[in-house]
């Protein structure tokens, strides 16, 4: 494409295109980063998924009541999956960090260390205690209907500021977590905006982003053969005149060639210095930690990391050995990677979010046929009030906002429903959640619905 | 709050609008009140109307809030309304801040004294602008042309000149078969001057057997056409004949089955009296959308939409929680449609196609899990029967003291009190034994572990069925059929199941000129809705289906939004246009070749598609059709015509799905790719494949650099490439390159492109790599001899396109382990570069469900020269696969061998064997690879650009 052509007017694009309007502007729409509508705070996202449902009684949220009555019933009675019993008290310490002096569990004290940089919201709740609706809750904003992902919405409105990778990247160790594509799918999207899955127990390129490798030719002989293609559709543009398709697919071979290179390198951790490894630890969330920078560094959307394939964090049994096995993962690498954002400048506009789909009750578990391992010490979903945490980008530093009831089983407090959560988050990416639309089947679909509220208590 | 308060009665304000009103009353006493103190939190301005309850139409305030309704007519103390402002009840006191005063509250109870009435507002009704597409089509004289050149004259416009005849050839071809004409083809049709060479073309390629492959796919996109049900997250989730309803499309298209019997059939071939059995297979269409687990609402939902937005043009998916926003279509239609599609279900054997082998194992195998789900439920049926009648003191205090209690207040109470719902319904209905739930009716009194046990032990049956169809036995249709007794169905007032309104017998849309008085009668009224839809005087159903095939020759439809004719919908840009060709497309009985030939023959679609300035300048999106559409072909289509290049294309019509992400590839059209919902294929993604998830009205057309990766990299293209090659007899260079050029793009290359192409035939300086070669093996034991499996796919080793595979049965191998065959050892074979000792570790495991079942597999380890080393069973278990001090011989091969022991069911495994031999560690896992890369020859290296043009992509 010539020089001038990249500075074609919408009506002149329109004019070669011949396409239709819808044709030209999905084609442009895949092309290259676009400015929100309003004032923004955050330019990407970066979700941490504890999937599974992490307990916020054990975690975020420290409830003295709930230690001082364990093994008595409590007063509240709320529909969860399964029948739990007496009340649960945490079976780990809380102390208080940083100036913000909140208090944090002992399980997550490197977490801890960065309180003053969180915004911890413990007045979450969502509306239905499985998993499969709380995570399509989460993820798309509708617990049952096919809808597009939060990452998609932003992908499509935002674009792509590194055309040499996908704008939204899902990192998920190990296969697939419960509900599988439809956590980042694009529904009515086009398929572009849907996430690329990527298994961080992979270290091969080819296995990461398919198609990347070249192992046909050399390097040198696909140029070769990229040139003659240029040469033989520049002999079929001239019979055509200019036409923005046209040429918009020649341009899309030269940014694969290009890919090829640049995606290696966005994986390569072995171009991270000592210190850095150092600072994120050993295994596999580390590891995912440090990818998931490398990707925001090079101007991916949107990254959603998954603890692990499943459901991991669903301690319906044992809470005190496997949640404090899943925190011990990944403390000392979402610590790691917070600081580590911070000292590049880009924790100021990434907007992160810690959390699981919901929380888990304050209740012991019982004993269910089939259902659980019967030990009686582990805690049922719970979505009547849950922690989750927000950080950087444009949100409030060191706050602690919201509560649930004394004993922590639902949201008390200033409460923040998922709708309410995205709402917030959208506003801070620079979109009026109410009017970031697309127009499907007879409807302008949104994501939070008819929902949500933005939070103004948790803005900077 | 309003939210968790109590409601006493259900009730429907329509029923009392239109009664002799006290409107004034309402107009000075109660709306203003209403607009002051509540509309802040409960009106369509609000930011987000609390409780789900808005109060500023009639409409609204007739479907109440969350809670339920809002008002009994008459009956001021039963009246959620009225009790929350007399703010007797602890939990709903409304408005929020002070009280209203007293005079106010009995203004509003004599209101709802008299009746609640409330004006008729025309928002809230249908709208009262008639919809076009709702008016009959009028047929106004005149020819395709005739109506397009009548608007192109009033802009100044006018037709551009016909294309030239290769072009012509080549987009007639595409557009009816989805093949590229050879170029002898091509060739012939530029030499033959009759005047009805044209013509004889279209019909030659309307008989094309092609033709009905390459038009099943757009029906497919309506349909959401899969062979899974969901995710493949979970095994068992593919369909056993699922290809059975895209065969019979394809064959219905061929056979140019009349359109009003096409949708006839895929709604109501059960229903149809004397009806030829294989069209029972058109009920795919309902059976193969997305399936809910625990919740049929969602499956109904899907359902509604792709009969609706499919068959005509109706949003009506949007009336589930409200009555449609824009478009004439109460919430009543929608659970009308409801009741239609909730009383069904899988006939318990689903009905034979044709013949196949008799395959008595696996009717055998079947049986036992038909046992095994018999036993199950009958069993703890009877352990939870012997709880409820434990609990019987419990029951008959819940049932005395909710006498009279609302649903949502039932549904609290059990949940406190941790009851079973149905259980506590029985007692109050006052049956004998209300403990003694039937057995038919164990769903709604299982547990969570039974819900889990039943679905282990369906997804085993469904597993076990969809092999038995892969493995040969007989085709049958995935039909359904009514209940005997349809269940009458509520509306859900705001689309909440636990929330029933008023009853909906199953009637025709009312937009069409159904109503509740005109119930359909027969079943539970598929026949009569599918009727309804192909009635000649339905304005949609033809508009609709003419509408979508114009946009497939045209790029464009006339209306440019095909799903939906409603007001925020497109209008027609030809609306005098789109209304002929429905008129003739139904007094044509219904034929779809007719319509195709119609349009072909026209001008309009034998027009050129160069540029025109002056035209572009006045229409850019070619609305007017000024000139025919440079379009991308369509991913089915490039992969169908790589294959035609490479001279490997098999043209036979119909049968089982086959793997499109396999190497080598499927010599099949891509229409017979298995098509796994939630897991397209990547290929499929890349290029805009429309998703199986929902009704797909058109396909997106983006450009991303994943299709050029494709282009570029994919094992795909580079194998088509090589066979085009080989496809070359010529020695000489430029020789070569016009034999390509023929292969690939139909035509002779011109002098400068036959000039590139010999320039880079003749600079080849590839050095060809030496090839590592991998010291593992993979396949089964045959007969005592090893034969490798033939096709990789993704990331296994298995022994054809689909699974099970003929001789090589079902046996795969992954990198971490695979699963053996029926009475078939899978091998994973070391071949030892090296003579020495050497170690091996690993770990042999096999999982168990909650209900175990077949019998675990056989591990061993067997040498070529030494025979058996050792031998491992895991069942539920693991074992450790230890041997140390090996001594082995170069060439000496060690098979990792896994076999079924006697039960072939539940067999994957995972065994990743290390062989160590000193400093050097060979892992099974790590080292698993597919074939080796190709290594494609320059010749190769030309067809590989030419697949890559911009002139292979798009058709002119």
């Amino acid at each position: 494409m010539k020089s001038k052509d990249l500075f074609l007017t919408r009506r002149e694009m329109l004019a070669r295109c011949g396409m239709g309007m819808g044709a030209l502007a999905l084609t442009s729409e895949m092309q290259g980063a676009k400015r929100p509508p309003l004032p923004f705070k955050a330019k990407r996202v970066l979700h941490l998924f504890m999937n599974g449902g992490c307990s916020h009684v054990d975690t975020f949220d420290p409830k003295p009541a709930l230690t001082k009555f364990s093994g008595k019933p409590i007063p509240i009675t709320l529909k969860t999956e399964r029948r739990t019993g007496a009340a649960f008290g945490s079976p780990f310490s809380f102390k208080p960090y940083g100036q913000s002096g909140i208090e944090v569990s002992e399980i997550f004290s490197n977490v801890g260390g960065c309180v003053d940089d969180l915004c911890v919201i413990r007045s979450m709740h969502t509306d239905i205690p499985n998993h499969e609706p709380s995570l399509m809750m989460l993820n798309c904003g509708d617990v049952r209907q096919v809808r597009p992902s939060f990452g998609s919405w932003v992908t499509y409105g935002l674009g792509t500021e590194n055309e040499n990778l996908p704008g939204f990247i899902v990192l998920c160790p190990d296969g697939l977590p419960t509900q599988g594509n439809q956590n980042w799918r694009s529904a009515f999207l086009p398929g572009a905006f849907q996430a690329t899955h990527i298994d961080t127990r992979e270290v091969q390129i080819e296995k990461l982003i398919e198609n990347i490798r070249n192992t046909a030719t050399s390097t040198k002989e696909q140029r070769r053969q990229l040139d003659l293609l240029k040469e033989m559709n520049r002999g079929f543009e001239e019979r055509r005149q200019n036409d923005a398709l046209l040429e918009a697919r020649v341009q899309s071979f030269e940014l694969a060639y290009r890919m090829q290179m640049e995606a290696d390198d966005a994986f390569d951790l072995t171009k991270e210095p000592e210190h850095i490894h150092k600072l994120y630890g050993e295994g596999l969330q580390a590891r995912q930690m440090m990818i998931a920078r490398r990707l925001l560094e090079r101007g991916v959307r949107f990254v959603q990391v998954w603890h692990g394939a499943g459901q991991p964090w669903d301690s319906h049994d044992d809470i005190k050995t496997n949640h404090g096995r899943l925190a011990r993962e990944c403390d000392q690498p979402i610590a790691a990677l917070l600081k580590d954002l911070k000292q590049r400048g880009m924790l100021e506009d990434t907007l992160i979010l810690w959390g699981g789909e919901f929380g888990r009750t304050p209740t012991v578990e019982l004993p269910d046929l089939g259902a659980n391992s019967g030990m009686v010490n582990g805690r049922d979903h719970n979505p009547y009030g849950f922690s989750m945490w927000l950080a950087g980008g444009g949100v409030k530093k060191g706050l602690a906002y919201g509560a649930t009831d004394e004993f922590g089983f639902a949201a008390a407090e200033k409460k923040v429903h998922v709708h309410d959560l995205h709402a917030t988050m959208l506003h801070l990416l620079g979109f009026n959640h109410e009017k970031f639309t697309y127009r499907y089947a007879g409807r302008d679909f949104r994501l939070t619905d008819v929902h949500g509220r933005i939070v103004k208590d948790l803005l900077a | 709050m309003l939210a968790r308060g109590s409601l006493s009665a259900l009730f429907c304000l329509n029923a009392v609008l239109g009664q002799t009103p006290a409107l004034d009353h309402f107009e000075t006493k109660i709306r203003p009140v209403l607009a002051a103190r509540c509309y802040g939190c409960h009106s369509a301005a609000a930011a987000a109307p609390q409780g789900g309850l808005k109060l500023d139409s009639a409409a609204a305030i007739a479907s109440g809030g969350n809670s339920g309704s809002l008002l009994v007519a008459g009956d001021p103390d039963a009246s959620l309304l009225i009790r929350s402002i007399r703010r007797t009840d602890k939990n709903l006191q409304m408005p929020p801040g002070p009280a209203l005063p007293k005079e106010v509250v009995t203004d509003f109870e004599r209101w709802v004294k008299d009746g609640a009435p409330i004006p008729k507002e025309a928002a809230a009704q249908a709208p009262t602008k008639q919809l076009w597409s709702l008016r009959k089509p009028g047929r106004t004289a005149g020819s395709i042309d005739s109506f397009l050149v009548k608007r192109l004259a009033e802009k100044g416009l006018a037709f551009s000149p016909e294309a030239d005849r290769r072009t012509l050839i080549r987009r007639v071809s595409l557009d009816l078969t989805g093949l590229a004409p050879t170029a002898a083809e091509s060739a012939a049709y530029e030499a033959d001057r009759a005047p009805a060479a044209y013509e004889k073309l279209v019909d030659r390629l309307l008989a094309s057997p092609h033709y009905g492959e390459r038009w099943s796919r757009h029906w497919l996109d309506v349909a959401r056409y899969a062979d899974s049900v969901n995710d493949s997250v979970n095994a068992g989730q593919r369909y056993a004949w699922s290809y059975t309803y895209r065969d019979w499309v394809i064959s219905a298209l061929n056979a140019d089955l009349p359109y009003d019997q096409f949708v006839l059939y895929q709604l109501a071939a059960d229903r149809v009296p004397n009806l030829d059995k294989k069209h029972l297979a058109a009920l795919g269409f309902i059976r193969l959308g997305r399936e809910f687990p625990n919740s049929i609402a969602e499956t109904i939902d899907d359902r509604i939409d792709a009969a609706t937005r499919g068959l005509l043009g109706m949003t009506v998916a949007c009336a589930r929680c409200h009555d449609h926003k824009f478009d004439p279509i109460p919430t009543k239609d929608y659970y009308s449609l409801y009741s239609v599609f909730s009383n069904l279900r899988e006939p318990e054997q689903l009905p034979l196609l044709g013949k196949g082998a008799p395959q008595p194992v696996y009717e055998q195998r079947l049986a036992r899990i038909r046992n095994a789900q018999a036993e199950y439920r009958q069993r703890r049926h009877a352990e939870m029967v012997a709880f409820f009648r434990s609990q019987e003191a419990e029951y008959r205090k819940a049932t005395a003291d909710s006498k009279a209690m609302s649903n949502p207040e039932l549904e609290e109470l059990v949940r406190e009190r941790q009851l079973n719902l149905h259980v506590l319904r029985r007692w109050r209905q006052g049956l004998p034994d209300p403990a003694a739930v039937p057995l038919e009716e164990f769903e709604k009194i299982y547990t969570e572990g039974d819900s889990n046990n039943t679905r282990a032990l369906r997804v085993r049956y469904n597993t076990m069925l969809a092999q038995a169809a892969y493995d040969g036995a007989p085709p049958r249709a995935m039909a359904v059929e009514d209940v005997p007794e349809p269940t009458p169905v509520h509306v859900f007032i705001r689309g909440n199941m636990n929330n029933p309104g008023a009853l909906t017998p199953p009637h025709a849309l009312t937009c069409l000129g159904g109503s509740d008085d005109q119930p359909f009668k027969e079943g539970a009224g598929r026949l009569e809705f599918a009727k309804s839809i192909i009635d000649p005087s339905n304005p949609l159903t033809a508009r609709v289906m003419v509408n979508r095939v114009w946009m497939h020759h045209f790029g464009t439809g006339l209306v440019a939004t095909p799903s939906d004719f409603g007001f925020r919908g497109d209008l027609p840009s030809h609306p005098e246009l789109l209304d002929s060709l429905a008129v003739d497309f139904v007094e044509s009985g219904w034929s779809l070749k007719k319509l195709h030939r119609r349009i072909l023959l026209s001008t309009a679609y034998k027009q050129g598609s160069g540029d025109n300035a002056a035209a572009r300048g006045i229409d850019p999106e070619n609305r007017l059709l000024w000139k025919a559409n440079r379009r991308r072909i369509e991913i089915e289509s490039l992969r169908d015509n790589m294959l035609l290049a490479a001279g490997k294309l098999e043209r036979t019509v119909g049968g089982l799905p086959v793997s499109l992400t396999a190497q080598p590839a499927s010599p099949r059209r891509t229409v017979y790719g298995f098509v796994e919902r939630g897991k397209v294929p990547g290929m499929l993604n890349a290029f805009d494949f429309a998703s199986p998830d929902q009704h797909a009205p058109m396909r997106f057309v983006t450009t991303v650099p994943q299709q050029a990766l494709f282009f570029l990299n994919s094992p795909f293209v580079l194998e088509q490439a090589e066979a085009t090659a080989a496809e070359v007899k010529a020695k000489a260079p430029e020789e070569q390159a016009r034999e390509l050029y023929r292969l690939v793009l139909s035509r002779e290359p011109s002098t400068a492109e036959l000039a590139a192409a010999v320039r880079f035939l003749s600079a080849d300086d590839e050095t060809k790599p030496t090839a590592s070669t991998s010291p593992w093996l993979y396949g089964v034991m045959q007969n005592g001899q090893f034969r490798p499996f033939p096709v990789f796919n993704g990331d296994r080793w298995q022994g054809g396109y689909a699974v099970p595979a003929g001789t090589f049965s079902k046996a795969v191998l992954r990198p971490a382990g695979g699963e053996p065959g029926d009475e078939l050892t899978v091998v994973r074979r070391w071949v030892s570069p090296l003579g020495g000792a050497i170690n091996i570790e690993g770990t042999l495991r096999h999982g168990q469900g909650a209900v175990p079942y077949g019998d675990g597999v056989r591990g061993r380890i067997v040498s070529s020269r030494q025979g058996d080393l050792a031998s491992w069973v895991a069942n539920g278990s693991s074992a450790e696969t230890k041997l140390n001090g090996i001594k082995v011989e170069i060439g000496e091969t060690l098979d990792f061998a896994v076999d079924p022991r006697q039960d072939p069911e539940n067999d994957n495994f995972n065994w990743t064997p290390i062989v160590k031999a000193g400093p050097q560690t060979w892992n099974a896992k790590d080292d698993f690879a597919g074939p080796p890369p190709a290594r494609p020859n320059v010749l190769a290296r030309l067809a590989h650009v030419l697949f890559q043009t911009n002139e292979f992509a798009f058709v002119e």
